[in-house]
């Protein structure tokens, strides 16, 4: 009787550890195939594949319960478009002061790709507070910003700093 | 000291065309301010000319503010006005007006063809310049939803 209760225990064991590697094994699979995904993206911009089959517009919002800068791609393009939310990886925001010194927005982030398909739009905003806090944002005076959607950019954006 | 009339001396920054004056050493400019919430527009004009510059206040007379409405139209915000206090900038110097970007919205100086007051509800992208007679700024895309 002990001895089967203990075989029993043994076999439980040897499935939860078998269930346990068989999860594992699947986690991997999805950060290897989102890693992949990820780094296909920085390929095609570095190919250029990006570059000529995107429309990129930046602005604001005139929502009044928002004080949000506004991001629009525009898939022109045959493929389908892999890239991550704005201020992340390769679609970045870049601060440039009046020294002419750049501040990029952005952290490096695994995760599941956004994937614009072909003539899709996708809009991102982005509070302008954030951009104050982000790239350090105390003295006065004129700032530019533009956006860096895989190295292609936009025009600069004027944002003014007072007392 | 010699002011020189706005339609004779502006000449813009980066134009939306080629159309109107081209004339040196007189810079205008739109961006956002970092100052103000809510979302509020400025309206900066630099003077690098030798002489001072005289215009009227923004939304007044020939200072007007566009908006191109998402079918292409365009809409103008002003209000015709006798100005009794001009705005001078000297030679060297800027001048930076503002204004929220939610009062240009709903303004009742929003105007058509120059005609009655014209309500902007029409959900889309629009785009924004500013206009001091011929002259005009860079233009802003302001999403409206």
């Amino acid at each position: 009787m002990l001895q089967k209760a203990g075989r029993n225990r043994a076999i439980t064991y040897v499935r939860i550890r078998y269930n346990n590697w068989v999860i594992l094994g699947v986690k991997v699979k999805i950060k290897v195939l989102v890693l992949s995904v990820f780094l296909l993206g920085i390929c095609m911009a570095e190919q250029g594949l990006i570059r000529e089959n995107v429309q990129l517009e930046m602005g604001v919002s005139a929502d009044k319960n928002e004080n949000c800068m506004v991001f629009i791609v525009k898939n022109i393009g045959k493929d389908d478009i892999l890239t991550s939310p704005i201020a992340t990886n390769e679609n970045r925001i870049v601060v440039v002061d009046e020294s002419g010194k750049e501040f990029e927005i952005f952290t490096m982030k695994d995760m599941e790709p956004v994937i614009i398909k072909q003539k899709d739009e996708v809009l991102w905003k982005y509070k302008v507070g954030n951009i104050i806090d982000n790239a350090k944002i105390s003295k006065t005076g004129k700032y530019y910003v533009y956006w860096n959607f895989h190295g292609v950019k936009t025009s600069k954006m004027l944002f003014l700093k007072q007392n | 000291m010699l002011i020189l009339i706005i339609s004779v001396c502006f000449a813009g920054g980066k134009q939306p065309n080629d159309s109107g004056l081209k004339l040196l050493n007189v810079r205008t400019e739109l961006g956002v301010s970092l100052s103000e919430d809510p979302l509020t527009i400025v309206f900066i004009v630099e003077n690098n000319s030798k002489n001072e510059l005289k215009m009227s206040p923004l939304g007044t007379s020939d200072s007007r503010i566009v908006l191109i409405k998402p079918d292409g139209t365009e809409v103008e915000l002003f209000a015709w006005a006798e100005v009794t206090k001009f705005i001078i900038v000297k030679p060297g110097e800027s001048f930076t007006q503002k204004m929220p970007l939610e009062r240009i919205f709903t303004s009742k100086a929003l105007r058509l063809n120059g005609k009655e007051p014209f309500e902007l509800n029409e959900k889309g992208k629009y785009n924004m310049y500013w206009k001091i007679g011929e002259v005009k700024s860079n233009q802003i895309l302001i999403l409206k939803e």
